[in-house]
């Protein structure tokens, strides 16, 4: 691997993160009391660990517009299961992470086999997902009496004073970024999202790939919806929606190369965090509510093209020689 | 002639393919032995890159079969082919433009424990290949920022990190020069010493006498000619390949008119120094040289694509502003660059758009597209051209090389060019093609144009050109006027080098 | 056989044939359907949807995407209101609504153009801006008590046909005419194709983005304005979800999302089979959701049939490195 340096981009991110801090910190100290933060750590856990999904899509060249209603979806039938018949956590958990998974396969078979573009595919599946999640819903709702205590439960616990699903969101963002830079299966990966044609004439099966990152971001999915119904104890239909956005701007302004290859779990992760901090910072401000969706807009603007600008210099252009 | 019985790492015997009413390939025969470099030699159209691509597991034969090592196989993708030990070098090297070199060499053969790639390792292995292979490259580069020719050297060296058996060079050194071509075929030999089989695909017969051992050519999908390279010259070579369409050089009787293009001292720091040459009108320049001596820079640089930094273009007079297109095209030069697929046509349109896209204002109407006039225009330019279409609405990727590269001259002419400037017009052409493109630009000289042909092709430019102009390393080194001995122009276009 | 394999690889082919079989399931799925006022009353509420599918071809044909067109046709629609209420004239009123819905798009094409940054990332930025702009404007309020001369326009018949769907026609109209016969549009379709020939060309690619985006924004100005009318009240979120549903209705009608290929033909054909199914499917009782799997389904399955038709009849060359200059082997 090459040598183990902070590319600009995590520089810059890191910065900025830290300037925001530090300027919140002295003119908005209510963020930093312990209660704010650690709903702030709740509520970006979600969108980290399914930006962490999204990343892997990207990587492949791929988009995933799916991930609202996926994460809606098993979180709904999580809770109805439950209700209906008083599953235990134990079986309940697999559940999740399966049905995730089913979702995500069937929108990567799509992409891989029925060749039909990842945006269109995903666009597709989000509007069956949500439909069959009204439908299944039929006109009630999940509330905290329908889930199993025990996702209250870790939803509500701490190690440390930091939230639970927080450290979970961290440990999966590390994790894949292990994963990604170190094992065959990321290289494969990495290879395919540069460029598939050339990784089929390495004999690599780029179908497979492209199914698996679907496959792994309904997983992540799955494991949000979870996180997502113990944290927020009632699931409507209407749910997530909107989530994928979030997903895909964290991941951008996180250093991920919407052209694929090019991937950063640790740089999604920070993107998540910056974006919920800046919406965690308007809601405690006195900044009218309702101006926040402006905001996040001009943020993800702004963010993106410094993330664009950062990597275009760590792009490799070619060099002409004359050598005749 | 090769037996088909004759034993050799890779064997093929009578393959044959056709694509709907094309029979690209013949019953063609060609055995790969360990420790030779075997030439496959024909003109473009040939059917050499179908042969290959069989071989490579890219194509599926119709008939006929290919053995390794004596055992019947059949590759069903190309990933059978690397499995068994086949590794091809392509002309365009697919890269993963991110990644490292020595990551680059790895990709599709990691070196790992239960999944966990050894970075260790990996480097270990792409440092001792580097080492003995192209010393002149580290592991850290980065593949985006190094030249084709040493983007194909890391391709080969991810072969050998492969444990290739037979190693394919597919016309792998179109687009290198001289010196970066020699270093491919001296490690070809190095790959054919070390026990590979080693094939070269190409139709530039001066490389196949000075590297391979074996020949076989092919003509019109046929095996045509076959044996040892110490046992052949190239005038057979050429005879072989060309069979009996040897373009005659014409005896031009034409007159030439007063000096269209004038060049004064052009200077680009770093791409060529002090080139001054003119044109007449009615004439045809040729404009000589090995890939990258600065041609192409020299060409683009006239028409105002590039900025020079000293000297002048001159126009019937006119001096052209610098590096403006807009001036360039106000006066009539135009140019045609090498590369037709990406800036010569948009080939997902149709011929007709094609045709009339640098003219959308002479077929409308206050804005407004006249069918028939774009209709008429294409037609009579197809006409004109001999370009073979359905018709003019066919689309423009499902033509041939050769027709494309005409629809794209034809683009040009659209605009009557006084000047034009033509940059390897017959690259990848077949040679009937090519002998009717050599036509139309003969036509166009009749018609008074001045124009200037870029060329690689030595043989070409000594048939078609009035007068050649060489260039060496950005400089102009010599000039020859007709009839020029295409070995006189390779000679002083190498000015020794080898 | 030549002639119908490229009647089928014309983009508006898969919409237009699923049409008749939309009609008869909806007449199958309600008898209601085929009543003459259901049917003009059914396709009323289609017009801004249309019109933002319009804009919506251009900018899918020039390589791009625009996920804020329902922002800006509810930030329009805010300033409509807004400027109604200030007791301005109708036609002004109007005029607001019209130039905000422009202003909008030529911030997204001077974005896309400048920063370089993929249109999708841009317009989900705008969708955002827009979007909250809108929503800060206005609140969770809405406004109501709109000039009567202003409300109703959908009740108002021209030659027995409602003015909205007039309005469409004129635009779809407009816009084929554009993209399809004139020099401007044929820039739209070639910078779509492959830029960089486009540029080779001499054709100015960022005037072309610049326009396609504008052009856009302008169509949801005017989509506004029917809106508000037909409504008759402004809120923050009138157009939630539309820009999925008209990317949907481009997608269908044929053009490819990567760029180059597109008809305003298909689009409008794709429109009438979506509103025709989704109507029937309302007519029948089928809930709202239902609906939503039905039209995922035909965004995926309609795609995939093009698809599969595309590589039956045409020729598609592998990318192989070898290919990359073309030879003739």
């Amino acid at each position: 691997m090459t040598t183990r340096r902070p590319s600009p981009l995590a520089i810059v991110l890191a910065s900025i993160l830290v300037l925001t801090i530090v300027l919140v910190a002295i003119f908005i100290p209510t963020v930093f009391t312990s209660q704010n933060l650690g709903n702030l750590a709740l509520s970006s856990s979600i969108v980290m660990i399914a930006a962490a999904g999204q990343t892997l899509v990207l990587m492949s060249r791929n988009l995933d517009l799916s991930q609202g209603a996926m994460v809606m979806l098993v979180a709904l039938s999580t809770g109805l299961v439950h209700s209906a018949t008083g599953a235990p956590i134990a079986f309940l958990v697999p559940f999740a992470i399966i049905l995730g998974a089913v979702l995500g396969a069937t929108n990567g078979l799509i992409v891989a086999y029925l060749a039909v573009p990842s945006i269109i595919a995903t666009l597709g599946m989000a509007g069956v997902y949500r439909g069959v999640g009204f439908f299944v819903a039929d006109g009630s709702q999940v509330s905290r009496n329908d889930l199993p205590s025990e996702l209250i439960d870790f939803a509500k616990a701490q190690t440390l004073s930091v939230p639970l699903p927080f450290v979970l969101a961290v440990v999966t963002a590390i994790l894949f970024s292990f994963l990604s830079k170190r094992t065959v299966p990321g290289r494969v990966l990495v290879a395919v999202g540069f460029n598939e044609s050339a990784a089929r004439l390495r004999g690599i099966e780029t179908k497979p790939v492209v199914i698996a990152t679907f496959v792994l971001s309904g997983v992540l999915c799955g494991v949000a919806a979870l996180l997502f119904a113990g944290i927020f104890g009632n699931v409507n239909p209407s749910d997530a929606n909107g989530l994928e956005l979030q997903t895909i701007a964290a991941a951008i302004i996180g250093g991920t190369s919407i052209a694929g290859g090019r991937g950063n779990f640790l740089g999604t992760a920070l993107g998540a965090l910056l974006l919920a901090l800046i919406l965690n910072v308007l809601r405690v401000s006195d900044i009218d509510p309702l101006w926040q969706l402006a905001i996040q807009g001009l943020v993800i603007l702004f963010a993106a093209t410094v993330a664009l600008r950062s990597t275009s210099d760590a792009n490799n252009t070619e060099q002409r020689k004359v050598t005749a | 002639m090769v037996k088909p019985t004759d034993s050799g790492v890779l064997v093929a015997q009578q393959l044959c393919k056709s694509f709907g009413a094309t029979r690209a390939v013949r019953g063609v025969d060609l055995a790969l032995k360990a420790g030779e470099i075997h030439a496959a030699l024909g003109e473009n159209g040939a059917g050499k890159s179908t042969l290959i691509k069989m071989l490579a597991g890219s194509l599926h034969p119709d008939e006929g079969s290919i053995l390794m090592e004596s055992i019947p196989v059949r590759f069903l993708s190309p990933r059978d082919a690397l499995r068994a030990g086949i590794s091809t070098i392509y002309q365009e090297v697919a890269s993963f433009n991110g990644i490292t070199v020595a990551e680059q060499i790895a990709v599709g053969n990691w070196p790992s424990r239960y999944g966990i790639v050894d970075p260790g390792l990996m480097h270990e292995r792409a440092r001792q290949i580097l080492g003995e292979l192209a010393p002149h490259l580290s592991t850290d580069q980065v593949m985006g920022t190094l030249s084709l020719a040493d983007r194909q050297l890391v391709e080969i060296c991810a072969a050998v990190d492969r444990g290739t058996r037979v190693l394919i060079m597919d016309e792998a050194t179109a687009s290198l020069s001289a010196h970066e071509a020699n270093r491919l075929y001296g490690l070809a030999r190095t790959m054919a010493d070390r026990g590979c089989a080693v094939a070269m695909i190409t139709h530039r017969f001066e490389e196949v006498m000075a590297h391979a051992d074996v020949y076989t050519v092919l003509r019109d999908g046929e095996l045509v000619g076959a044996g040892r390279i110490s046992d052949t010259s190239e005038a057979e070579l050429i005879t072989l390949m060309a069979g009996s369409d040897v373009e005659v050089r014409v005896v031009a009787e034409r007159t030439f008119g007063k000096t269209r293009l004038n060049v004064e001292g052009l200077s680009r720091q770093g791409e060529f120094q002090d080139i001054s040459l003119n044109v007449r009108e009615g004439e045809i320049l040729g404009l000589a040289g090995l890939v990258g001596a600065g041609r192409t820079e020299i060409g683009e640089t006239i028409s105002g694509w590039r900025n020079a930094d000293s000297g002048s273009v001159t126009c019937d007079g006119a001096v052209l502003k610098n590096g403006s297109r807009r001036a360039a095209a106000a006066s009539g030069v135009s140019y045609l660059p090498e590369d037709r697929a990406m800036h010569g046509l948009v080939l997902a349109a149709s011929v007709a758009v094609n045709l009339t896209i640098e003219v959308l204002g002479r077929i409308s109407v206050l804005g407004f597209i006249r069918r028939k006039s774009e209709r008429v225009l294409a037609r009579k330019r197809i006409e004109l051209l001999s370009i073979t279409t359905r018709s003019s609405s066919q689309i423009a990727s499902e033509l041939s090389g050769g027709n494309q590269q005409k629809v794209a001259i034809g683009r040009r002419l659209e605009a009557h060019p006084r000047v034009l400037i033509l940059d390897e017009p017959t690259r990848g052409v077949d040679i009937r093609k090519k002998h009717e493109i050599h036509e139309i630009i003969r036509d166009l000289a009749r018609e008074g144009a001045a124009i200037v042909v870029i060329s690689s092709d030595f043989p070409e430019l000594a048939l078609l050109s009035d007068r050649v102009e060489v260039i060496f390393r950005g400089a102009q080194v010599g000039e020859c006027t007709a009839p020029t001995d295409p070995s006189k122009l390779l000679e002083m276009a190498m000015q020794g080098n080898s | 056989m030549n002639i119908l394999k490229s009647i089928a690889a014309r983009p508006e082919f898969g919409a237009l044939v699923l049409l008749p079989f939309a009609f008869v399931v909806a007449s199958l799925l309600s008898p209601f359907f085929l009543v003459g006022e259901n049917i003009a009353n059914g396709f009323v509420q289609y017009t801004e949807l249309g019109l933002l599918a319009i804009g919506l071809t251009f900018v899918i044909v020039s390589g791009h995407i625009d996920l804020s067109v329902a922002s800006i046709l509810a930030l329009s629609g805010v300033a409509l209101g807004r400027a109604l209420q200030a007791d301005w004239p109708v036609e002004v009123a109007v005029l607001v609504s019209i130039i905000v819905g422009t202003a909008c798009g030529m911030l997204n094409g001077i974005l896309v153009v400048r920063t370089k940054l993929p249109s999708l990332i841009v317009t989900l930025g705008t969708f955002a801006l827009f979007g909250g702009i809108a929503q800060g404007l206005i609140g969770y309020a809405s406004i109501g008590n709109l000039p009567e001369a202003f409300v109703g326009v959908d009740r108002i018949l021209f030659v027995g046909v409602p003015v909205p769907i007039l309005v469409l026609f004129a635009c779809a109209i407009g816009a084929a005419l554009i993209l399809h016969g004139t020099v401007a549009g044929r820039k739209i379709v070639l910078t779509g194709m492959n830029p960089k020939a486009a540029r080779y060309a001499e054709i100015n690619t960022a005037r072309v983005e610049y326009s396609v985006f504008v052009f856009s924004g302008l169509m949801a100005g005017i989509a506004a304005t029917l809106l508000v009318s037909r409504s008759g009240v402004v809120v923050y979120n009138l157009a939630s979800g539309y820009e999925l549903t008209a990317i949907t209705i481009v997608v269908v009608g044929g053009a490819s999302i990567y760029g180059g290929k597109g008809t305003v033909l298909g689009t409008m054909s794709a429109l009438i089979l979506v509103a025709t199914l989704q109507r029937g499917m309302s007519l029948a009782g089928i809930a709202a959701p239902l609906q939503l799997v039905v039209v995922g389904i035909l965004l995926v399955g309609s795609i995939a049939v093009q698809t599969m038709v595309t590589l039956t009849t045409v020729r598609i060359k592998s990318v192989a490195p070898s290919e990359g200059k073309k030879s003739d082997e």
